[in-house]
């Protein structure tokens, strides 16, 4: 189903155009390319994503649902603004959660799984060496992604997903701070070592203390950016 | 925010769900939702979205949504979520619990024996419900709070069913005596670990066979 605008251009419209704009905007916030407090124009949305101003609306609901985006009486919508006191309580949700998750992956990790796991951890590596934290972030992200496939708990998953994306902002930028990358790649060597050598128990115990790392230096951010 | 349209909507369709006016694989109608909620058919769209988004219903290729089955196996995989999320509540509830908050939750456990002394299911699965509900707000954390009332909520089905296990409730309210101890006790790893306990043995009873109960799940 397709409309087409003034200039010509043709819009999708339906199931399919809400999930493409849901998507890359969601994406987009992840990646931080919109930004907290952001606002969120329907038909601005619908040109960027060549979908309907009615997909794009639809996929808007969809990220409110998820707490991703939220409106604001009378003016439409904007990217949720997350305080440091929020990203901690949803880091505490995310440590136990990735707990869980690491405890899975050291019990239903295929072989292949285990090393695709090591490899990425190798260039998490190279990009600390490298002092290339865009690289180390990307990285960061298909560790967990490929934690989360290892585990084969698509709830767990899901819930992880839907959090991270929430805090994902404050991630970013923490890994800008000095030292940070250093103790971050610490703490997923001891979680991908766990992992790889199916230790359930210090798999769940490694994933929380990283994130209690994490959940340390969100607290000692200064105040104010 | 969701807006008191939405909202009223949202509402009206949980209850629906958790008391089973609306069963699994209901198919919702958006026009027969405005009827009985009054509100407008973009607000009850915009509930069908939130409770898709948690899973209490789901969408079916273009033809709406339905009240979603949740199948043994998964109920066992929401518990896994569920319990370490209300071991992180209960520890913080060990933390952050008031004086008068501690005696609510110490009589809360009294009319709770007695409901299982008195064989009342039914007020024994409403009394745990409310039970979570109060370390919940003694937890002071509104997101692990918020995430585990959502896992809780497709659970309600097959946690209903479970109660109406032989021997089970005595189990049950043991477990669940250690966990206001610990918090009343205001002992946070005590704490965290009773609700850990205690929804390992949900899962273990989850997981166990059983031949279906009758009655009204």
């Amino acid at each position: 189903v397709a409309q087409v605008t003034g200039d010509g251009a043709r819009l999708l419209s339906g199931v399919r155009a809400r999930r493409i704009a849901e998507q890359r905007l969601r994406e987009e916030i992840t990646r931080g390319v919109v930004v907290p407090g952001q606002r969120l124009v329907e038909p601005e949305l619908g040109e960027r994503y060549g979908v309907t101003r009615n997909s794009a609306r639809l996929a808007l609901d969809v990220l409110i649902a998820e707490g991703l985006v939220e409106r604001i009486p009378n003016r439409g919508a904007r990217v949720r603004i997350v305080s440091t006191a929020q990203a901690v309580d949803l880091m505490e949700c995310r440590q136990v959660l990735d707990g869980l998750l690491a405890r899975k992956a050291a019990q239903n990790a295929t072989d292949g799984q285990l090393d695709r796991l090591r490899a990425n951890l190798e260039r998490m590596r190279g990009a600390v060496a490298g002092q290339d934290p865009l690289e180390y972030f990307t990285l960061l992200r298909e560790h967990h992604r490929l934690l989360r496939e290892s585990a084969c708990h698509p709830i767990a998953s899901s819930l992880v997903e839907r959090l991270q994306s929430q805090i994902v902002h404050h991630q970013f930028r923490l890994l800008f701070r000095p030292g940070r990358v250093q103790k971050s790649l610490a703490g997923l060597s001891r979680v991908v070592d766990a992992v790889t050598t199916r230790r359930a128990d210090r798999a769940e115990a490694a994933a929380r203390a990283h994130v209690q790392g994490v959940i340390d230096a969100l607290l000692v951010e200064p105040a104010g950016e | 925010m969701a807006s008191p349209a939405q909202e009223t909507a949202e509402r009206a369709l949980r209850v629906a769900i958790w008391r089973g006016d609306m069963p699994p694989g209901y198919r919702l109608v958006e026009a027969e939702l405005v009827a009985r909620t009054g509100v407008s058919r973009s607000a009850v769209r915009q509930a069908i979205d939130a409770l898709a988004a948690e899973g209490l219903v789901e969408r079916i290729q273009n033809k709406g949504a339905r009240v979603r089955v949740v199948s043994t196996e998964e109920a066992v995989a929401i518990t896994e979520c569920r319990m370490p999320l209300e071991g992180l509540l209960a520890r913080k509830a060990a933390e952050r619990i008031t004086d008068p908050e501690a005696d609510r939750l110490r009589a809360h456990l009294r009319t709770m024996t007695a409901a299982v002394d008195s064989g009342d299911l039914l007020k024994y699965s409403e009394l745990i419900q409310q039970l979570h509900g109060m370390v919940g707000g003694a937890a002071r954390h509104p997101i692990a709070a918020d995430l585990v009332g959502r896992l809780q909520a497709q659970l309600v089905r097959h946690q209903f069913r479970l109660s109406l296990r032989p021997g089970r409730p005595r189990v049950s309210l043991r477990a669940l005596s250690e966990l206001v101890a610990a918090i009343a006790d205001r002992d946070p790893s005590r704490a965290e670990a009773a609700a850990v306990a205690h929804f390992r043995s949900v899962i273990a009873a989850l997981s166990e066979p059983t031949p279906d109960p009758g009655g009204p799940v």
